[in-house]
């Protein structure tokens, strides 16, 4: 009796466990945006890739500019490994042509695409910039945050997202997936 | 002969007079510069806020409502904003308005204090000053993920009754702390 009242302490515990674990993976709805040139990008295009990142950037904010030659670095060492970098600039005062201006200047080789109307920042709830989501290819949430933990590149004692892109790739949990750190808002039509 | 005197007389009291009204105009001017001179915009001194700071601000409330605006000079929207936060600090006596920036340290000289003399900002800027900035993130709010203005409102006894992120207006802001003095 008492040993079958141990067992089934144990199994509801491992229900709670397993219930928590698939409550707290978040899965994004795969969606299409045009790049700065005009050219459609879904998600499901990325399917092939061993992850996707997608980064909210922004062309004015002086944090995400801040990340502008971390982001070239990051997408130039993991490309090669079999991820995929996906640059979302969601702010309303950021118009198409700046954003392609802006990618020029910075060597950007990733596409950025143009969320009008602020649609996926709300689907993701996206809110700052820089702000990345790290994407298995189920589109679920393995990574949620930031880049990195200073915008001053000499002070970063984390480095978040290599972190969880590495462990990824050595095929390990990701052990931190959710942080924060301070941004720009992003600034949405109403 | 008394006409004279009296005429002489007149003269004198005017002369007087008119010395004291040249004396009184000087004396106003004087009452004047020094009451400008004690208006004048004194700052703030810029200080750095730990845990155990910002659970003091927060809950030692004296009586006020408070404002607390999360920001950064780098910060363009946050900028924006501060006319409207000096505004309802200079109009509304029952809100204490507190600035926190989330500047690094080092940018006190350099950046903050420049920004509140050109602004003549009339309250209080401290500099968030904890051991990871995610503590502080969490300290303020564990919805927030450090997307910044961020404002909260604190009634009397301390406890948040509004929170935006986003630039917000003093026609907000006094909206919300009237709702919250009445409620």
């Amino acid at each position: 009796m008492r040993n079958r009242i141990i067992a089934g302490i144990f199994l509801a515990a491992a229900c709670a466990l397993l219930l928590q674990a698939s409550e707290t993976v978040k899965k994004v709805e795969n969606f299409t945006l045009k790049d700065f040139n005009g050219t459609n990008h879904s998600l499901k295009d990325y399917a092939s890739s061993k992850a996707i990142v997608l980064m909210f950037i922004a062309t004015q904010c002086p944090v995400s500019n801040a990340y502008n030659e971390r982001m070239v670095l990051l997408y130039k060492e993991y490309a090669s490994k079999g991820i995929s970098f996906i640059g979302i600039n969601s702010n309303k005062q950021e118009p198409v042509e700046e954003i392609k201006e802006h990618a020029k200047e910075h060597g950007f080789s990733f596409p950025i695409l143009k969320d009008n109307n602020n649609v996926i920042a709300d689907k993701v709830s996206a809110s700052v910039t820089p702000e990345i989501f790290v994407l298995n290819r189920n589109l679920e949430v393995l990574y949620h945050g930031r880049i990195d933990d200073s915008r001053r590149a000499s002070d970063v004692k984390s480095h978040d997202l290599r972190a969880a892109l590495d462990a990824l790739l050595a095929g390990k949990q990701v052990a931190v997936t959710e942080t924060k750190a301070f941004g720009c808002s992003i600034k949405r039509i109403h | 002969m008394l006409r004279s005197l009296l005429t002489q007389s007149l003269s004198v009291i005017l002369l007087l007079c008119t010395g004291c009204s040249s004396h009184n105009h000087d004396g106003n001017q004087n009452k004047e510069i020094a009451e400008n001179s004690i208006r004048q915009w004194v700052p703030y001194p810029v200080e750095l806020l730990d845990q155990k700071g910002l659970a003091r601000l927060i809950n030692e409330r004296n009586g006020k409502t408070l404002l607390l605006n999360i920001w950064a000079t780098w910060c363009q929207p946050c900028v924006e904003e501060f006319p409207d936060l000096i505004k309802l600090a200079q109009t509304d006596t029952s809100v204490e308005v507190i600035g926190i920036s989330v500047d690094y340290p080092d940018e006190i000289h350099i950046k903050v204090t420049s920004f509140l003399e050109k602004l003549k900002v009339p309250f209080k800027i401290y500099i968030a000053k904890f051991e990871k900035q995610e503590d502080f993130i969490t300290a303020i709010d564990t919805a927030w993920n450090g997307a910044i203005p961020a404002t909260s409102i604190y009634d009397r006894r301390g406890r948040k009754q509004f929170s935006r992120i986003g630039l917000g207006t003093y026609d907000l802001f006094e909206k919300r702390i009237q709702e919250i003095r009445t409620n």
